[in-house]
């Protein structure tokens, strides 16, 4: 543990303390990137599913944990992302404008369940966030025109600048690790914001924030977008990496599951979201 | 999936209020029953989360209960 003195805001607030953080994260980001290469199938497939959970942990991570906002609700926004992906693939829409069209609903989405969430505190909130993927899961089961009901969706092949991007190939895995590493990177951008500070200033103490002019009901619908929105993006990647998606996927068991991983891994940190989801698997 | 309509029924009611909770209750079970009756396949699992979502927009504290103030 290495002494920190710091002199001013910007040694606060940077992304990497001292130079020992560089270098441990250049190593695991070398084993990481080797992995698919020494590896067997199997555990690349494990590791491609902790990059998608870990997302989804990132995402439930900045709503549950730094906005202070339980949500039992998140298996229904990874339905929404997959099965927007699902939707607009049958189109022959490219990856890149279904990917972005799937986190973009489900931002808009996670904010309309924010706005009746603003109310809500504790066991009211966590009871109507379950109440909402109740009945997004029901929509998916019913409207068969375009979720196909019970029977479930194929989804097919990435098809990324002109080459296909199987779904257990170590490309797939090093687009779910980007995608993991951009999540995390923007989230830490998003928390040494203003916009972060307001995020942890409402889940210490609403009435304090209040007091402080933060406005909490703009700042919560905000959280409940972008954590959406994250879990919209896992969502797409999700879908691809099973090829099939059917409602019964993304039950209340989900939800508990993503709570599980950010439990395990600390509600608090950024680690803890990745981390969890290791050991949970 | 029994316990996951107990905890709407409790939340409905008002957490924390014992007639809450069995208010709640019938009228969990009403309007499952009425819902699978009189309307279409598929409403009746979905019918009390919807009245239970409608009820918290409207009342954030559940039917009987109290909103508690919070210190600083």
């Amino acid at each position: 543990m290495r002494f920190m003195f710091k002199t001013d805001y910007e040694d606060d607030i940077r992304l990497f303390p001292h130079s020992g953080y560089v270098v441990s994260y250049g190593v695991l980001l070398a084993v990481l990137a080797l992995a698919p290469f020494v590896l067997s199938s199997y555990l690349v497939s494990q590791l491609v599913f902790v990059c998608i959970y870990a997302t989804v942990g990132v995402g439930l991570m900045i709503l549950t944990g730094f906005t202070g906002q339980a949500s039992l609700g998140h298996a229904a926004f990874l339905a929404i992302g997959a099965y927007t992906a699902a939707y607009l693939q049958q189109f022959s829409v490219p990856f890149p404008v279904y990917f972005l069209a799937a986190g973009l609903l489900t931002g808009i989405i996670g904010a309309l369940v924010g706005f009746p969430a603003l109310r809500l505190q504790g066991i009211y909130l966590v009871i109507a966030t379950i109440s909402f993927a109740f009945i997004v899961e029901e929509i998916l089961a019913r409207w068969e025109s375009v979720t196909h009901g019970n029977e479930g969706m194929r989804v097919k092949t990435i098809q990324l600048l002109g080459t296909s991007v199987p779904r257990d190939s170590p490309a797939f895995y090093f687009l779910c690790l980007g995608v993991l590493i951009l999540t995390i990177v923007g989230t830490l951008n998003l928390l040494r914001s203003p916009t972060g500070r307001a995020f942890v200033a409402i889940r210490d103490s609403e009435t304090a924030a209040r007091s402080m002019s933060v406005n909490v009901s703009l700042y919560k619908v905000k959280s409940f977008a972008i954590s959406a929105a994250i879990t919209g993006f896992a969502g797409v990647l999700f879908a691809h990496k099973l090829s099939f998606i059917s409602p019964e996927m993304f039950t209340l068991q989900l939800s508990i599951e993503f709570i599980i991983v950010i439990l395990i891994g600390g509600a608090f940190s950024l680690h803890g979201a990745v981390l969890g989801r290791f050991s949970s698997s | 999936m029994l316990g996951l309509k107990a905890f709407p029924a409790a939340v409905l009611g008002g957490f924390g209020s014992i007639p809450g909770a069995v208010v709640g209750g019938v009228l969990i079970g009403m309007i499952e029953s009425m819902a699978g009756f009189y309307l279409a396949e598929g409403w009746k699992d979905v019918a009390p989360y919807i009245v239970l979502l409608v009820v918290l927009l409207l009342k954030p504290d559940g039917l009987f209960g109290l909103h508690m103030r919070k210190k600083v």
